[in-house]
């Protein structure tokens, strides 16, 4: 956790507990949700103090909230002091720490941030940078990097595993349910970790990986694999967040490593030389990798086949951990006698694309990065050739390389891993110094980009037209003499670069269209007499129709990276910075606002000239389009979030003694961003919630006929406008009673009120309120509900509530798609106009003599088929002058909030129409507004406000308003 | 923005220089408005524009200083009656009533507010030995807090206006009565 976020939740705090009122409830549980976020953003700190003071506060407010505080008041200022020890031992601690070495690593923060790519640091001056950390003695709590670590590779490193990491936690999940795809995706991409931790020189990393995927195989007992595995998930995050802030080093791996080898049955050498650790990890490697992940294994194989006819004709020890070699490399040509012969020969036989859409739109990015990163290359490798080497063009050299060889080893584009393999080993040889990039070497990594490049074209022809790709006879003499000159031998007399050289038209067809090799023969011999070209002459003779010679000239036309008109088009995506994409979806609400306002200005409207009308609706239409597309580039899908619910429902599950099936659907519905950011929140509490309370004990759910095994749903779909996000269990639902016992005992109800089920259950998510009997680790406290309800209302959405005693209980939560723009009614009251949000609106009616009552405690009532609701005056709410004071002239609408309905009197309801929702962020606790959530600008270019109908509507039960 | 910068510079210059260079930090540009008779100074680099009065969208339940919410541009931002706000009574609108739009920083974030006064003057320079100590008025309607000092320049008299703290004052004020009496 930064020291920047403490200090923004300290901030807060501090401007949150000096605006605190003792009878306000809401601000109180929100302070003690913020101190509970610090709590977590210190938990790292070896402050004990500071734990303790937050503890306190915590506990302070809570007694405060639950009205079991004896001096409220001196404890709220226990707890403003408390805030103010914190800042300052916080802000003392990153004084002194940012005193040293905080000149370390400027560069990682920008690895963070990445929407500034442009700010990167450049490699060379990264790795000197790097240098000087590693010389720097390790003060504090600095994590220094070994110096043979590349920067500028590092920090690709990072921003790639952190992703891959966070992806591992799905498998795992699904590899306990038994799912051998599961298993095999996740050898694959731990193998893929392990080998990239080995690129970059986390020789610890790197080992620990390896014995999990030995782990895997090894230990047969699924749950305690699994605990293990999602110890190393974490152990691994923290290890990368580590790195990623040059801060709080990471756990030593060995532990770890003995844990999981202990559970194998691999004898650990414990704390022995380093290296006769690894050589044992290296010896292992092979076994464990053809045994078990033979597919894969194979295709190492040919990847780094060639690298072993390297000369030294014994094993050879383990290279000193102190180079940047990837590991692999330099181990793989011990383990084969050097005069071997490679099995398998890339590139001679056609194979054809997976077609699934996913590898698709993957291959669309690698056909795209791989095109700019060898125009990248080939623009180094004219540097190199004009003005020579330096350190920094060969960095970048290599990786360019190395990225083609990741991606294409996981596509399975064995030719061109190979190619980019081959390359980079020859490239290493030149970082380390044991080459010289000039001449024949120079020549042939340009010939290997030109390969290269031929080869995505061929990959892009094949998925494009859906045909194999073809087999490319040239490769393997590149290969061959890229290895002999990585072995040192002398260029071979007749190498000639393969690759600008086009197919024959005569070759073509006989590879393809089956044609006699002889016939073609004798056609070039009847060619010299006719004149004839090749292709006529072998029509003339008789040997092939027309229409092959016709497909041939285009193989030949493809093969040689010519374009040809192609019928599909693979999926193209530009990585944007998004603070672009915001500016553009901002402007774009822009436009609709002033869009609205040219198409109702009076003297537009006035105009019946049919070709402007018609130009305008044109307008609106191309606005609404635009408005459309700008929304979606901010749409992300839900995925993510609930991939954590999952893994938490797991460990809630575990520590509860409860059997709880997982399920989820629709995952892949898109929200806006920051939306599901914020649905992250709620939904732990909600889940925590159901996991704790809802579901029962294995015994109690025998006893009542059930399933030993509960079930939580977690679906996400979308309902009119607007995305609905749903938790079901079958749990024992809620209890009724217990909650209105619980109201009565607190106050927001009396003994004898008559509620429906929906108002009953709304109360859940007031603050404070809990029916556990007992706090548990997990929940209890009454203060998640109300966390769930401020996140919802902060969103403009909604939560309605279901449940069934002992058949479970549904929350669902209606969301607006995005949180820019909202569907609004625009009423009328008085002369000020006021947006109301169309979710929260039921319906609006014009009411009868009939339906008014009123009751002397309750205010007005408005009786709707049966209905009563509370009835509010708006003008008297807002202190409007000139309102329609007889509701038979007004409008009644109809709004339900948290289960919660009520009427409001406005004068008229003039339009509907999506507004783009205006923060009015002044920083000032007298500018918020009482009533009104947020301001939009209306079409005739003022401001209307948006009402905040949780608000309005957490009036009724409060007499008078 | 250095602007920023510049006025916190002012603020704790206000409390600590010794009278004697009291103006080398407030030294510079203002920009000058009137306010019933008297005449104030905003510091210029504070200032984005200056706008025609518009139309306001009342906010309700809001101190009454608060005139409302203005569209900017597409932005919405409060607008601040200085004469209510400085306890003078309210007048209509005349031809010569403008917004200021002020950025400030509060709590090291930036906002952006309008504030609406009777006229805008000129952009004056004023030196620094021309800068005097806000005086201690007895019981004047406005609050010497707000001032960082008292510019001279022939007959007339301009109070410089430490702007941020004017329009975040009511919260110092709240904050004043959270803490208990001992």
């Amino acid at each position: 956790m930064s020291a920047e976020k403490i200090s923004s939740i300290i901030e807060e705090l501090s401007s949150a507990v000096v605006m605190a009122d003792l009878s306000d409830k809401p601000a109180l549980v929100g302070l003690m949700t913020l101190f509970e976020n610090l709590q977590k953003a210190v938990s790292d700190n070896t402050d004990e103090n500071v734990g303790r003071l937050i503890s306190e506060s915590l506990a302070l407010l809570q007694n405060i909230v639950l009205e079991s505080s004896k001096n409220p008041e001196a404890d709220l200022a226990t707890v403003s002091d408390n805030i103010s020890a914190v800042q300052q031992a916080v802000r003392h601690a990153s004084t002194s720490n940012s005193g040293t070495p905080k000149t370390n690593h400027p560069e990682r923060k920008e690895s963070k941030s990445r929407k500034t790519p442009s700010a990167k640091t450049s490699p060379g001056e990264a790795a000197a940078k790097g240098g000087k950390a590693a010389e720097a003695p390790a003060a504090g709590k600095e994590v220094v990097l070994p110096e043979w670590i590349d920067a500028a590779m590092f920090e690709e490193f990072l921003a790639t595993e952190k992703s891959a990491v966070d992806e591992l936690e799905p498998l795992i999940l699904d590899m306990e349910g038994g799912s051998e795809e599961a298993t095999a995706e996740f050898k694959r991409r731990v193998h893929t970790i392990k080998g990239e931790c080995g690129v970059v020189g986390l020789y610890d990393l790197q080992e620990l990986c390896h014995t999990v995927e030995d782990f895997i195989v090894q230990c047969s007992d699924k749950s305690r694999r699994t605990d293990r595995l999602l110890q190393f998930r974490d152990w691994f995050d923290k290890a990368i967040a580590s790195y990623s802030q040059m801060k709080n080093p990471k756990p030593p791996a060995t532990k770890l490593i003995e844990v999981l080898k202990s559970e194998f049955g691999c004898a650990v050498k414990g704390s022995e030389a380093e290296q006769e650790a690894v050589s044992t990890a290296e010896e292992s490697f092979e076994e464990a990798e053809e045994k078990f992940a033979p597919e894969e294994a194979a295709e190492q194989d040919n990847a780094t086949e060639p690298a072993a006819e390297a000369p030294t004709p014994e094993p050879v020890p383990v290279q000193p951990r102190v180079r940047a070699v990837p590991v692999k490399d330099a181990v793989k040509p011990a383990a084969k006698p050097a005069s071997e012969e490679p099995k398998v020969k890339v590139g001679m036989e056609p194979y054809s694309i997976s077609r699934e859409e996913e590898t698709l739109s993957m291959i669309g990015e690698f056909l795209q990065e791989t095109a700019e990163g060898l125009n990248e290359a080939d623009q180094i490798l004219m540097n190199i050739e004009a003005d020579g080497l330096d350190p920094e063009k060969i960095n970048a050299l290599f990786r360019v390389f190395h990225t083609i060889k990741g991606v294409a080893g996981f596509l399975e584009f064995k030719d061109i891993t190979a190619l980019a393999h081959i390359t980079e080993t020859l490239l290493n040889l030149v970082r380390q110094g044991t080459r010289e990039l000039v001449g024949y070497a120079l020549d042939l990594v340009f010939d290997s980009t030109e390969m290269m490049r031929n080869m995505i074209g061929h990959v892009r022809t094949a998925v494009e037209e859906d045909v194999q790709v073809p087999a490319n006879e040239a490769l393997q003499p590149l290969i061959s003499a890229l290895q002999d000159s990585i072995d040192g031998r002398e260029p071979p007399e007749d190498y000639n670069p393969v690759l600008s050289r086009q197919k024959l038209l005569g070759e073509v067809l006989i590879e393809d269209g089956g044609v006699n090799p002889e016939k073609v023969k004798d056609a070039l011999d009847h060619q010299a007499d006719s004149g004839l070209r090749i292709g006529e002459q072998l029509v003339a003779d008789g040997v092939v129709k027309p229409k092959q010679v016709a497909q041939a000239l285009r193989t030949q036309k493809q093969a040689a990276g010519e374009k040809v008109p192609v019928a599909a088009k693979l999926k193209e995506t530009v990585k944007i910075d998004l603070e672009r994409v915001d500016s553009l979806v901002e402007m774009i609400g822009e436009l609709v606002i002033v869009e609205s306002m040219v198409v109702n200005a009076e003297t537009i409207v006035a105009i019946q000239e049919p070709r402007i009308n018609n130009y305008l609706s044109q307008l609106g239409k191309i606005t609404r389009d635009l408005q459309n597309v700008g929304m979606r580039m901010r749409m992300v899908p839900i995925r993510g979030v609930f991939q954590k619910m999952a893994r938490m429902v797991r460990d809630l599950s575990r520590r509860n003694d409860k059997q709880i099936n997982f399920e989820q659907s629709g995952e892949d519905s898109e929200m806006d961003r920051s939306m599901v950011e914020n649905i992250g929140d709620p939904l732990v509490h909600m889940i925590r919630n159901s996991v704790d309370h809802g579901i029962e004990t294995i015994e109690e759910r025998v006893k009542a006929g059930k399933p030993s095994a509960g079930t939580i749903k977690l679906s996400a779909y979308h309902e009119g406008g607007s995305i609905v996000i749903e938790i079901s269990d079958d749990g024992k639902g809620l209890d009724r009673e217990a909650i209105i016992a619980k109201a009565i005992k607190q106050g927001m109800i009396q003994e004898g009120d008559k509620l429906t089920d929906q108002e009953v259950f709304a109360m859940i998510f007031a603050p404070g309120f809990s029916t556990a009997k007992q706090v548990t680790e997990i929940s209890g406290r009454g203060v998640g509900m109300d966390v769930v309800r401020r996140n919802i209302e902060g969103m403009r959405g909604r939560v309605l509530v279901d449940s069934t005693p002992g058949q479970g209980t549904i929350f669902k939560m209606v969301l607006p798609l995005t949180l820019a723009i909202i569907d609004g009614m625009i009423v009328r009251c008085g002369e000020e106009k006021y947006i109301i949000p169309t979710l929260s609106i039921v319906e609006s009616i014009r009411p009868e003599r009939g339906m008014l009552f009123s009751l002397a405690d309750k205010g007005e009532l408005i009786n709707v088929r049966g209905e009563i609701y509370p009835l509010y005056r708006m003008d008297r709410l807002f202190n409007v002058e000139g309102a329609q004071q007889d509701p038979v002239d007004a409008l009644v609408i109809i709004l339900e909030t948290f289960g919660k309905h009520f009427a409001l009197l406005v004068d008229d309801v003039l339009s509907q129409q999506q507004v783009v929702i205006k923060s009015i962020d002044t920083g000032l606790k007298m500018m918020q507004m009482k009533f009104v959530s947020g301001a939009a600008i209306l079409s005739d270019g003022k401001v209307g406000l948006i009402l905040n109908v949780e608000e309005i509507g957490s009036l009724s039960g409060k007499s008078g308003h | 923005m250095n602007n920023e910068v510049i006025s916190q510079d002012k603020t704790t210059g206000s409390q600590s220089i010794e009278s004697a260079n009291f103006g080398e930090s407030l030294a510079g540009k203002y920009m000058t408005f009137k306010l019933a008779e008297e005449e104030y100074g905003l510091e210029i680099l504070m200032v984005r524009e200056i706008i025609g009065l518009m139309d306001i969208t009342r906010v309700p339940r809001t101190k009454d200083f608060i005139r409302g919410v203005i569209n900017l541009r597409g932005k919405v931002i409060p607008v601040i009656d200085l004469r209510l706000k400085f306890g003078m009574s309210k007048v209509e609108a005349t031809d010569q009533t403008v917004i200021i739009v002020v950025q400030y920083s509060y709590l090291d974030r930036e906002f952006t507010m309008g504030i609406l006064v009777d006229e805008v003057l000129e952009v004056f320079d004023i030196a620094a030995d021309k800068i005097e100590p806000p005086p201690t008025f007895g019981n004047n309607t406005m609050d010497t807090e707000f001032i960082l000092g008292v510019g001279k320049a022939e007959k007339r008299v301009i109070f410089l206006l430490d702007i941020a703290k004017v329009l975040t004052s009511e919260d110092t004020e709240a904050l004043k009565k959270m803490v208990p009496e001992t």
